[in-house]
């Protein structure tokens, strides 16, 4: 069973930061997102990166040598950084999103279909005009 | 080898620029294009700095059309990737003015032989009030030149030159773990002409001699003769003779 969302932890800057230099560099090492994002403390980016490929956005090759290992990013979902926590709890607000906008887009065609059933009835219906999106300016 | 950015003089003055532009009034052009040659430590410090401000990083495309161009923005944006150019132009335009962000386009040289985008970018520009930072190389302030709309609008142009001597010594200071001679600091800066990214690789390769020998300082006389301090371009002559080499102290040492 999927962990509950309330693990996956606070939203963080410092996390998001790393998911934004793991965005611009799709192959690195530890070192270089260290290098970008100046986030002090190696223990976090390197947790974060861990969790990041528990997940499965990131695969790995080598890690025994002295520079680590060498990521790949191979699951870019968008420019939100997914909150992972404990137990393999994930929130990701990109896929939710996505999800979400999938739903409005299935239900506003649901609400057209029963329109149209009512007005071959014969009942008066008002026209159903969704409000739009803040974002659509 | 520490994980900084070290703040020489086109760091330096790179970050100057965009903190000024980032941080002054609407309504005022906000252009600024970072051009400079392979290997001066561009990408990555435009990167450090687009991650230390709030700003999003998107890659221009060899065959960006306005209607990918405006989706990819729109996405990075956090919006739909909408099917049409006028819904990803509006939605642009509505998560910049919600919360104003700059705009990073790497490769733009790519950009430039299109005018169309060029002609779309500055709209985007001057209806949202967002920063807009072009990355490129020597190309693109000549193609720059060709659309006087976006030339116009250019507040800051920074130019990656090579390294001096005095930002060898602080990225020999900053980076390496160990004590470089003055002597050695010169000898890199002369082998290398003041590219960062070939002194990065110089001070790596002093790092692991150091290390070979326990040693915690190293000065131009340390330095065994055979030892690059960049890669060499070998011919193919060369490359042939140091095979054969390698293959005759293989028999010597099977028989």
């Amino acid at each position: 069973m999927q962990p509950p969302h309330d693990l996956a932890g606070a939203p963080s800057a410092a996390r998001d930061r790393i998911w934004k230099a793991v965005r611009m560099q799709k192959r690195f090492r530890i070192a270089d997102i260290a290098q970008l994002t100046g986030v002090p403390r190696r223990k976090a980016i390197e947790k974060y990166l861990l969790l990041l490929e528990g997940a499965g956005y990131l695969a790995s090759e080598g890690g025994r040598g002295k520079l680590g290992k060498l990521y790949h990013l191979v699951r870019d979902t968008g420019p939100f950084a997914p909150r992972l926590g404990r137990h393999g709890a994930v929130l990701d607000l990109n896929t939710v999103i996505a999800e979400m906008r999938a739903r409005r887009k299935e239900l506003l065609a649901e609400i057209i279909r029963v329109e149209q059933r009512l007005s071959r009835l014969g009942a008066y219906v008002e026209k159903f005009s969704p409000a739009t999106p803040a974002t659509k300016g | 080898m520490r994980d900084v950015i070290v703040p020489i003089s086109n760091v330096r003055r790179l970050v100057n620029a965009t903190r000024t532009s980032l941080h002054t009034s609407r309504g005022t052009p906000r252009v600024i294009m970072v051009t400079g040659d392979v290997g001066l430590g561009k990408t990555t410090s435009t990167q450090h700095v687009c991650l230390t401000e709030e700003a999003i990083w998107v890659e221009a495309q060899p065959d960006w059309t306005a209607r990918w161009m405006t989706a990819d923005l729109a996405e990075e944006l956090g919006a739909t990737r909408g099917k049409i150019t006028e819904q990803n132009h509006r939605a642009i335009i509505g998560a910049l003015r919600e919360r104003p962000r700059a705009v990073f386009i790497d490769e733009a040289d790519r950009l430039v032989k299109r005018m169309h985008l060029c002609e779309t970018l500055r709209a985007i520009h001057d209806q949202s009030g967002a920063p807009l930072v072009l990355i490129g190389m020597k190309d693109l302030p000549r193609a720059v030149r060709q659309v006087p709309q976006l030339e116009s609008r250019i507040a800051h142009w920074v130019e990656f030159l090579p390294c001096d001597l005095r930002d060898t010594r602080m990225m020999a200071e900053q980076l390496c773990e160990i004590e470089l001679g003055d002597d050695l600091v010169r000898e890199i800066h002369r082998a290398t002409a003041g590219s960062a990214r070939k002194i990065r690789i110089g001070l790596e390769r002093l790092e692991r001699l150091a290390r070979l020998r326990t040693k915690r300082s190293l000065g131009l006389s340390d330095l065994p003769d055979d030892f690059a301090l960049t890669y060499e371009v070998r011919s193919r002559a060369q490359g042939k003779q140091a095979r054969e080499e390698v293959a005759e102290l293989k028999n010597a040492a099977a028989a």
